[in-house]
């Protein structure tokens, strides 16, 4: 590089002269020549550093592991009660890690709401500027876009759906001390099948309410069935709607549980395969891979909260509009 | 064979076969859906839209292969 | 995670119902509230740019009839007192020259009234003077009154004579 300014100083100093036409084609020569000392060097400095990740991984292997370790991968999900409650019946109130991760959901709802109900103004800050944008993701994207009716009516319900399992579902990426021996540990409310047939029955319980309170009770029914059908046929894919109502339940509920269970299941593993294998060359890439599925985590938890609060919608929507 | 043998095969041949066709299925559908936007940018939000209405569809089929195979491990 | 738990299902319905509540009470009003607000405010702010708008061709218009109908109105005033000046100076030009004229006139009068006056001094004097003149020439004293009324006489003869000279210049 040092030798290039002596290189274009000739052409520079010939260039008053008339002899032009040899300054020219000399000129091209010292524009391309530093090119090629850059790529080298460019190329040269990758293969440094590959040699150099090389060099570490295999030195990494070379490591003898820690101390074999049992990862129980399914054991985060069991629940122990941690504030014992006399059961009243076979409803038992114990205060189990599902129930205190339900709390902090409600606990970082209400801060939210009140932070918003306080600071509230009309020209909006960066923070509002989130909120309500994240506000009318709801409000247009999930019930507004699915909804052709009653999307005012039904916003509530539909977006505190999408935001109690938005924030149930990130609480479930951020390591808490609920573990066992209370040592940190991912939990996510949504991953235990109760919590989520619990949210998918108030669907299903305000679909059927929509239905009938638009429709009547028997005008509702009748609308399973199409009315230009033969009796016996008419009885089949009534018979068939049920059981497609009922099994919107499972779905809903079935679909955020695994997904919950098996991105966290997904992520343990990641973290005890470094325990498995007793290999510290391993554990650095599988550090690497457990990062990207966290990401990939956080993704989900935004998506299945978005499809549950926009399939509620959809099902509210079809049983307020007439006839199927 | 032992039965918890069988379990684990069981529940690991579910999930396997299980996430086979929401498999093929949400490679369709996410490209038609592409498809679809590319061919028509202005309705792209309302694609998205229903393009993750039909994963979440789609991979709820694989999700109950998930649940029996948890199923077949922790209950059965 | 598979099990049936009744106490968890109560405490999500709980949870769950404790959320929608304070979300719909303390989130998604006040929200909406400002967000129509702020709506509203941005289409009365458009309407009333618009309508400032239209107020400000209106006035714009309005300016340019004014303007054109003072200018006309100028135009006639200029005209009119250009006219008046003129018909003045007319007017001051006249008076002036009416006055000189009468000027003129009383200046004549008042040489008249001079000569005449100084005539009948002249006269009176020239009566004097030939009755001095007379009497030293007569040496004979005739009575003062005689002496005048020979002296008028023979001025009438000259002032007569003096009359007709006048009307014939």
């Amino acid at each position: 590089m040092s030798l290039q300014p002596s290189d274009t100083a000739p052409p520079a100093a010939s260039d008053p002269t008339p002899d032009r036409s040899s300054a020219e084609p000399s000129h091209p020569a010292p524009e391309a020549r530093p090119e090629v000392p850059v790529k080298k060097t460019r190329r040269s400095g990758c293969l440094a550093w590959l040699l150099l990740v090389i060099a570490v991984f295999v030195g990494l292997m070379l490591i003898p592991g820690g101390e074999e370790e049992v990862a129980e991968v399914a054991g985060e999900f069991e629940l122990h009660p941690i504030i014992e409650i006399p059961a009243i019946g076979p409803i038992d109130l114990s205060i189990t890690k599902a129930v205190i991760y339900l709390w902090i959901t409600v606990a970082i709802i209400v801060a939210i709401s009140i932070v918003i109900a306080r600071t509230l103004k009309p020209v909006p800050g960066k923070l509002q500027t989130i909120i309500e944008s994240l506000y009318e993701l709801a409000r247009d994207g999930i019930a507004g876009s699915v909804m052709k009716q009653g999307a005012e009516r039904w916003f509530p319900f539909i977006g505190g759906l999408f935001f109690y399992i938005l924030i149930s579902n990130l609480i479930g990426l951020i390591p808490l001390p609920f573990g066992e021996h209370e040592q940190l540990a991912f939990y996510a409310a949504t991953g235990n099948l109760n919590v989520t047939i619990v949210l998918a029955v108030f669907t299903f319980v305000f679909t059927q309410y929509a239905g009938v309170k638009a429709h009547g009770l028997f005008r509702y029914m009748r609308s399973w069935a199409p009315s230009g059908a033969p009796p016996v046929l008419k009885q089949f894919i009534w018979g068939i709607h049920v059981i497609s109502e009922i099994f919107r339940l499972v779905s809903l509920s079935v679909r955020l549980f695994a997904n919950m269970v098996a991105g966290h299941a997904i992520l343990a593993v990641f973290f005890a395969m470094a325990l498995i294998f007793q290999s510290y060359a391993i554990a650095v890439v599988l550090q690497g891979g457990s990062v990207a599925i966290y990401l990939f985590e956080i993704f989900i938890a935004f998506i299945q909260a978005f499809i549950f609060a926009v399939l509620s919608a959809v099902y509210i929507g079809g049983a307020l509009e007439e006839g199927h | 064979m032992e039965a918890d043998a069988a379990k684990l095969l069981g529940a690991g041949l579910a999930m396997g076969l299980g996430a086979i066709g929401p498999g093929i299925g949400l490679g369709t559908l996410i490209g038609k859906a592409i498809e679809g936007i590319a061919r028509q940018p202005e309705v792209a939000g309302e694609l998205r839209t229903s393009m993750f209405i039909g994963i979440g569809v789609t991979e709820a089929v694989a999700l109950y292969a998930f649940v029996i195979a948890l199923i077949l491990i922790f209950v059965a | 995670m598979l099990n049936l738990d009744w106490g968890l299902m109560v405490w999500t319905v709980i949870t769950f119902g404790i959320a929608v509540f304070i979300l719909w009470r303390y989130a998604f009003r006040p929200l909406q509230k400002v967000i129509d607000e702020r709506r509203r405010r941005v289409q009365e702010s458009i309407e009333t740019a618009e309508e400032s708008r239209e107020e400000a061709h209106r006035l714009l218009d309005e300016y340019k009839q004014t303007l054109a109908s003072v200018r006309t109105e100028a135009d006639q005033i200029m005209d009119r007192a250009r006219h008046a000046g003129d018909q003045a100076k007319a007017e001051i030009v006249d008076e002036a020259r009416k006055q000189a004229d009468r000027a003129i006139e009383r200046a004549h009068e008042e040489i008249e009234r001079d000569t005449k006056t100084a005539v009948a001094t002249l006269r009176a004097e020239v009566a004097d003077l030939t009755l001095l003149a007379a009497g030293k020439v007569v040496n004979k004293s005739l009575d003062d009154a005689e002496h005048r009324r020979l002296i008028d006489e023979a001025l009438k003869d000259i002032e007569k004579a003096d009359m007709k000279l006048g009307e014939r210049s």
